[in-house]
């Protein structure tokens, strides 16, 4: 295993998964020196009474809880003063979080305001180096339908994107009680985008081993729970490792910068064409093989966290980064047959023409200079379902 | 793939790992709010050097408080009171361990109380005594084998009452721990030989025994990959560092895994044999490995197989026949002892009967097996073992380890 001159990994967080781990929770901010959480839930586990389970698990404990329930997926700076005020005057001192994507974005910001001390959510977000290094404690419930982002050091709110590891929950919580009961789709976007973001931190240079403990279990638990696509919306095993893929994915993110795949997927959804979990189902298996050839990537550090230790250790070296891509391929393709080709598996099924991926080709390389002029096109074609010329290659 | 029924898996530490990151000291104690730190070693360091090291390093970037060499082998109150004094004088805000387990279990006496204002460390002794951050610590191992720059545990003795006091709190994980090559290039063989071994320990168990999670296991299994694809080398070059390198970074992970899914009974049998003895522990963890993994070979021989991928090689994994998989890893192990043996010109032990002090003489006679084997049975770590241990299955795994032969695994008594 080649190592790098240099490596640095940082994940504060503390998973807890399983039974009863909700349960867990008090001890775990007792030991923080929390005992007065708020609760902040989103639409779907509002209508779920989820957060019934949490208050239970509260119930034999002397902690007191505050709830601020069905909060919307986009919040206002006004939610987050209204929020940040409700926090300070009931003396809170700890955030639970049970919801998915913008809700968590949200916390990441309400923590920043409290713990700072700054009243105005856009003075905080516009001055991440006065941020403290320790924030208050932060608990993320996490449901098995997800971004796959709110374990992670991003946030998204108001228009910019704050990168730190001190945005990343303290603890995060797996348990069935919680996860929810999302439609397949959503779940499949889930597993996705947790597999993707995983595979990309696996594959890409220069390695880490430190992330990449996070990277493979996130693609371990997405394939997994993929492969269980039929049973996905009723069955608590596929639902717990979805749950679990992106909270690994968001570890294995941590503060680091978006990965070029993903760049490149987010370009791909903003022409609203596809979305962007579909856009990295779509670019992961070309990337994987487009990626070896051209950005030094390793696709064969994939394979095993993919197809298991037996089917790849009896692949010959020479062979793996090969069946990595084939491996995603397949899997793509059986998503596709599964959901009658509500999950596409090429560009063309996403109904983008050629032509118009020009336009978005020479965007991605405009942003990224270290891109060679026109890869990016070549890695499109592969990705909409042109079997790839060696000669161009 | 299958999940425990409950897990939990966390390490906070901010690793940093490279062939010139201690440079990046200052910058991290400045992320920290901290700019003089005290820099807590021993004897044993500074002589060789190291800490120079980490001066030419940080020093023109950051005014060090104090440097302070007098940790003993055993971290003791006296020491850590002492040395929390001299924080104090010197105006410190943060401390700088340099060194292995015993200084990083001394820092970490040190900074409860600096931070906690006492001078009664006795008082923080257990678990969930502390409840806030502490003031910035920050790891430099200089060994590639404990682990504990990720650990939120210290041991630190009372000599006036004879015994070790343990502190838990994840208050006591360090902010970050620095992995500098130049730190290990002057590691002799012996002991980068018994600390890889102990890494290594750490690893197998963690993957082999019943507290595993997924998280641990990727873990495991990548510092068993690092340590059997580098130990070797190193030993032949010591001056190698990438080497170095890839074994400081596994003993980390190693510590990440088993801190998270703890260890079996070679441990128990080692804190046992070095308890009694004085026996090193990463000497005690070669020597018993084989033999923790011959005594659950039928428990978890399906888990030991899988080893066989990371300490070989992929095509050596799909060579050899299933139901010979676990056998060849533990035959491996035993020749890694073999070459660590000749590599050290015998300083490596491969059985309880050759390990000698500095004068030659036998530190474990056999006739203290059966001390060691009750000691064995305090130990907690027997809780998480695939088989159950009692007394009698404890001293004839020793006797096996003391004469060197393979475990009779029809003695295993298989419990329910």
């Amino acid at each position: 295993m080649p190592l790098p001159d240099r490596m640095q990994f940082n994940c504060p967080v503390k998973l807890i998964c399983g039974r009863r781990a909700l349960e867990h929770i008090p001890y775990e901010l007792a030991t923080r020196n929390a005992c007065r959480p708020l609760l902040l839930s989103d639409e779907n586990a509002h209508r779920e009474n989820r957060s019934r389970a949490f208050v239970d698990a509260l119930r034999e404990t002397d902690h007191t809880l505050g709830l601020v329930e069905a909060l919307p997926a986009k919040a206002s700076r006004e939610i987050v003063s209204e929020l940040a005020a409700i926090y300070r005057d009931r003396d809170h001192d700890a955030l639970v979080v049970m919801g998915a994507g913008p809700l968590m974005d949200m916390a990441k910001i309400l923590n920043l305001v409290v713990s700072t001390g700054q009243d105005d959510p856009g003075a905080v977000t516009s001055d991440m180096a006065g941020m403290a290094s320790r924030l208050k404690p932060m608990v993320l419930i996490a449901p098995a339908a997800a971004s796959a982002y709110e374990a992670s050091g991003r946030a998204s709110i108001h228009g910019a994107d704050l990168r730190a590891v001190g945005l990343m929950p303290d603890l995060v919580c797996i348990d069935e009680r919680t996860l929810g009961a999302p439609g397949q789709e959503a779940l499949m976007a889930t597993g996705i985008t947790a597999l993707a973001l995983g595979a990309e931190t696996v594959m890409a240079r220069p390695k880490n081993p430190l992330g990449d403990i996070y990277g493979v279990n996130a693609v371990q638990m997405a394939v997994a729970a993929l492969h269980a696509v039929e049973r996905l919306p009723d069955a608590v095993t596929p639902r717990m490792h979805l749950a679990g893929a992106a909270v690994m994915a968001g570890c294995a993110l941590a503060d680091r910068a978006p990965g070029r795949m993903e760049r490149i997927a987010r370009r791909l959804a903003a022409t609203g064409r596809t979305s962007y979990s579909e856009a990295l189902g779509i670019l992961l298996p070309a990337a994987a093989d487009f990626g070896e050839r051209h950005w030094d990537w390793s696709p064969a550090d994939l394979l095993r966290a993919l197809v298991g230790l037996d089917r790849a250790a009896s692949t010959p070296p020479a062979q793996q980064a090969m069946s990595t891509a084939s491996a995603l391929k397949t899997l793509v393709n059986d998503l596709f047959c599964h959901t009658a080709g509500r999950i596409p598996r090429v560009l063309d099924d996403a109904g983008f023409t050629r032509e118009e991926l020009d336009s978005v080709a020479a965007s991605v390389e405009t942003e990224d200079r270290a891109i060679a002029p026109g890869a990016i096109a070549r890695l499109f074609q592969a990705a909409w379902g042109v079997v790839p010329d060696p000669a161009r290659q | 793939m299958s999940m425990p029924v409950y897990f939990e898996y966390g390490c906070s530490v901010e690793i940093v790992a490279g062939h010139d990151v201690l440079e990046s000291i200052p910058d991290i104690l400045d992320r920290l709010g901290a700019k003089r730190p005290l820099i807590v070693t021993d004897k044993g360091v500074s002589g060789a050097g190291l800490v120079d090291v980490l001066t030419a390093a940080i020093g023109a970037r950051i005014a060090i408080g104090s440097i302070e060499d007098s940790v003993p082998v055993d971290s003791s109150i006296e020491t850590v009171t002492d040395l929390a004094g001299a924080y104090r004088q010197q105006a410190c805000d943060a401390l700088i361990a340099v060194g292995g387990g015993s200084v990083l279990d001394t820092a970490k006496g040190i900074n409860i109380l600096v931070s906690e204002e006492s001078d009664d460390l006795k008082a923080f002794c257990g678990s969930g005594t502390l409840n806030r951050p502490l003031r910035p610590l920050l790891a430099v191992p200089t060994t590639s084998g404990t682990g504990s720059e990720t650990t939120l545990a210290a041991v630190i003795k009372d000599q006036a009452r004879h015994r070790k006091l343990t502190f838990g709190s994840p208050f006591l994980i360090p902010n970050a721990a620095v992995l500098d090559s130049r730190m290990t290039l002057t590691l002799p063989p012996a002991i980068t030989a018994a600390t890889a071994m102990d890494a290594m320990t750490h690893a197998v168990e963690a993957y082999t025994c019943l507290a595993k999670n997924p998280l641990s296991d990727v873990a495991a299994l990548t510092a068993i990959k690092l340590i059997s694809g580098h130990l070797p080398r190193v030993m032949d070059t010591p001056e190698d560092p990438e080497g170095r390198l890839a074994l400081a970074l596994a003993a980390t992970i190693a510590g990440m895994a088993f801190g998270n899914s703890l260890v079996g009974m070679v441990h128990c049998i080692g804190h046992a044999l070095g308890a009694v003895c004085g026996v090193p522990h990463g000497n005690c963890m070669a020597m018993l490995l084989p033999y923790g993994l011959e005594y659950n070979f039928h428990r978890n021989g399906r888990l030991t197989a899988d080893i066989l991928a990371a300490l070989a090689d992929d095509d050596t994994y799909a060579r050899t026949p299933r139901e010979d998989r676990a056998d060849a890893v533990i035959r491996r192990i035993r020749e890694l002892n073999a070459m660590l043996h000749e590599a050290c010109e015998g300083r490596h032990p491969r059985f309880l009967n050759e390990v000698r002090n500095a004068r030659g003489e036998a530190l474990v006679p056999k006739e203290v097996l059966p001390q060691i084997a009750r000691a064995a049975l305090d130990d907690g770590m027997v809780l998480f073992n695939p088989e159950d241990l009692d007394y009698d299955d404890f001293l004839m795994i020793l006797e096996h380890a003391w004469d060197g032969r393979p475990l009779d695994r029809s003695l295993v008594r298989r419990g329910v």
